[in-house]
């Protein structure tokens, strides 16, 4: 699994940038981008997955798919006092993912996310054939 | 990059974008600021602002507060009242944080009287008022109470007895707005709000007692109750989960909606639909519901206040409402357009209601001096109370919401260790309680425009009057 994870500049907000070597990788950094949003990566204990959920999200296309199965386990987050950082992806096409999301009960979140927004959202393939998506958290 | 020498300046604290500026502008763009405040502003706010005007059924303007800066959609700061008969609706327009708000509550002591109570004060209010981020509060609300709160707000928790009869007649809409409808809120969004109701949540929200350090218009303080170096409490929150997951629902469905209405638009976080619509309808009264929870939130606190005042400083004399505003919503409003009255659904994001002395909707006590204006400053830095002008009329009776920030989080923990801004905070006597380090420092005041800049714009542009100066003793950030 491969993907990088970096914090681009907003006066107000957290706009993360996701490079993956996959689609999949792609769902799979931004998931754990917004885990190292909510709870810091000191406050994730390392291959601590007791909390499984299932999620199944559909959208019409393909970048609403990324922000509305973001938000989904947003709410997931807040319902279970948890954070996320890991799915197992069982289906991934451009309208769907389904898939289990494993995490942790946490003691102290560190940002509280209101939502993930579709504002100024890309996702493309670069010119090297990475997966590439710019994400704007509202905090 | 933004093409600056097209801002026209109309007046020293009022400038514009014509309608030239881009093709599919419906009206020009107005913002209300000082030449300073404007050229901090950064592009990427002022192309939202320009967005804003392409929304359909807009009126007048567009318009920014003194605070603008970029967000989502439309800039933080912004103003867009729609025509009801063919304007539309739109939840980005409001935020994810519907109806964050500000109240204030005042005591009858004076700084001297409680200064030596207040660091117990302080631990006391922090105990009792949960952020409810990881841990809500220990009791969850069951369906039906959840339902009564949506449709009651505050009003419901006052009946029930955690508040008084003076907290609903000095809260904008009496704490509820009647057209909600709690069917219209999701299940996911109720179970994300379940036990947080009296919680503060992160971010800038917080609990501050201030002290009234400068009194401007002695006659319109004597009327708000305000006395020189009278100890008050702000509060700065909004719907919490609730509130979030509505507005993240509806957009959803909003955007599904726009090539049903045939609505294009420059950003999808300005989506919107007709008013009437079925869709617009559904949004109103469930972001409605979300309001009525937000006063209730903002209720409870007050009630936990109370009760750590009482605890720790008075048993006899508790403290009064003075005002409680939103700074996140759209309302249904008759303003004057062009010498006709009519109704708009006027959308306020990161901007105060403010309406002026003798309107039908300021609680009676305050109808001869103008609605209540809270602007909250930055940590560490002043705040404000100011009055509604008749002279706002053209920006539909609206101030800002604070200072605007100017910094990004990630710059602001970069650019001062928690350890220097404690010591800062201090060593102006200001009792900090705030469980993370890391959330203080992306709120210094150092990541925010001056605050004193901001309401003197407001001021000298005729927004509002300012009445009183309020510093603050202690900041409360959550638990």
């Amino acid at each position: 699994m491969s993907y990088q994870i970096s914090v681009l500049e907003h006066p107000a907000d957290i706009r993360l940038k996701i490079t993956a070597s996959s689609k999949k990788d792609l769902f799979q950094g931004a998931l754990k981008g917004m885990a190292l949003i909510i709870a810091g990566q000191e406050n994730i204990k390392k291959d601590e997955k007791s909390i499984k959920k299932q999620i199944k999200v559909s959208a019409p296309e393909e970048n609403s798919l990324l922000v509305d199965f973001l938000n989904e386990v947003l709410a997931l987050t807040d319902i279970y006092h948890s954070v996320f950082p890991e799915i197992e992806i069982k289906e991934l096409t451009e309208q769907k993912i389904r898939g289990v999301i494993k995490g942790q009960k946490i003691e102290e979140f560190k940002e509280e996310i209101k939502a993930v927004t579709y504002y100024g959202l890309e996702i493309f393939q670069n010119k090297k054939g990475l997966w590439e998506a710019i994400i704007l958290f509202d905090v | 990059m933004f093409n600056r020498p097209q801002i026209i300046k109309l007046t020293d604290y009022l400038w514009e974008i014509p309608r030239s500026f881009r093709n599919d502008m419906r009206v020009p763009a107005r913002i209300y600021a000082s030449k300073k405040l404007i050229e901090e502003t950064e592009d990427e706010a002022l192309i939202q602002l320009v967005n804003t005007t392409t929304i359909p059924g807009i009126v007048k303007y567009a318009l920014a507060m003194p605070d603008i800066h970029s967000g989502y959609g439309v800039p933080i700061g912004g103003v867009g009242a729609m025509r009801l008969s063919n304007g539309v609706i739109s939840p980005g327009f409001v935020g994810y944080d519907e109806n964050c708000g500000c109240r204030l509550l005042k005591s009858e002591c004076e700084e001297r009287e409680v200064i030596s109570h207040l660091e117990n004060l302080a631990s006391e209010i922090q105990k009792e008022i949960p952020s409810g981020l990881g841990k809500g509060r220990k009791t969850k609300l069951s369906a039906s109470e959840m339902n009564r709160i949506l449709e009651g707000g505050a009003r419901y928790l006052v009946e029930k007895g955690y508040g008084e009869k003076e907290d609903i007649e000095n809260c904008e809409a009496g704490g509820r707005i009647e057209e909600a409808d709690a069917s219209l809120v999701s299940d996911l969004a109720k179970r994300r709000g379940g036990d947080q109701v009296g919680t503060l949540g992160s971010g800038n929200h917080f609990t501050e007692i201030q002290k009234v350090a400068e009194i401007y218009d002695e006659e319109i303080a004597k009327v708000f109750g305000l006395f020189k170096n009278q100890v008050v409490i702000m509060i700065h929150t909004g719907s919490r989960g609730l509130g979030h997951q509505n507005c993240t629902d509806y957009l959803k469905v909003i955007i599904g909606a726009l090539s049903r209405y045939g609505i294009e638009l420059p950003d999808r976080e300005l989506a919107c639909v007709p008013f009437n619509s079925p869709e617009g309808q559904r949004f109103f009264k469930a972001m409605n519901a979300s309001c009525n929870f937000a006063w209730a939130n903002r209720q409870m606190i007050t009630y936990y206040l109370r009760y750590g005042w009482q605890k720790v400083i008075s048993k006899k004399i508790n403290l009064k409402l003075l005002y409680d505003v939103a700074h996140n919503i759209a309302k249904v409003e008759e303003h004057q357009i062009d010498g006709e009255k009519m109704k708009l659904i006027v959308h306020r994001k990161g901007a105060t209601r403010a309406f002026p002395p003798g309107h039908s909707e300021v609680p009676e006590k305050y109808r001869s001096s103008g609605q209540p204006v809270l602007i909250p400053g930055t940590m560490g830095t002043a705040s404000f109370v100011l009055s509604g002008t008749e002279e706002s009329a053209d920006a539909f009776y609206t101030v800002c919401h604070g200072a605007g920030r100017a910094m990004s989080r990630h710059q602001a923990t970069k650019s001062i260790s928690p350890s220097e801004l404690i010591r800062e905070l201090e060593g102006k006597g200001i009792i900090v309680k705030c469980q993370s380090l890391r959330g203080l420092t992306e709120e210094s005041p150092q990541a925010y425009k001056d605050i004193n800049e901001v309401v003197t714009a407001v001021e000298k542009a005729g927004l509002a009057k300012k009445v009183a100066k309020l510093i603050p003793l202690a900041v409360i950030k959550g638990e």
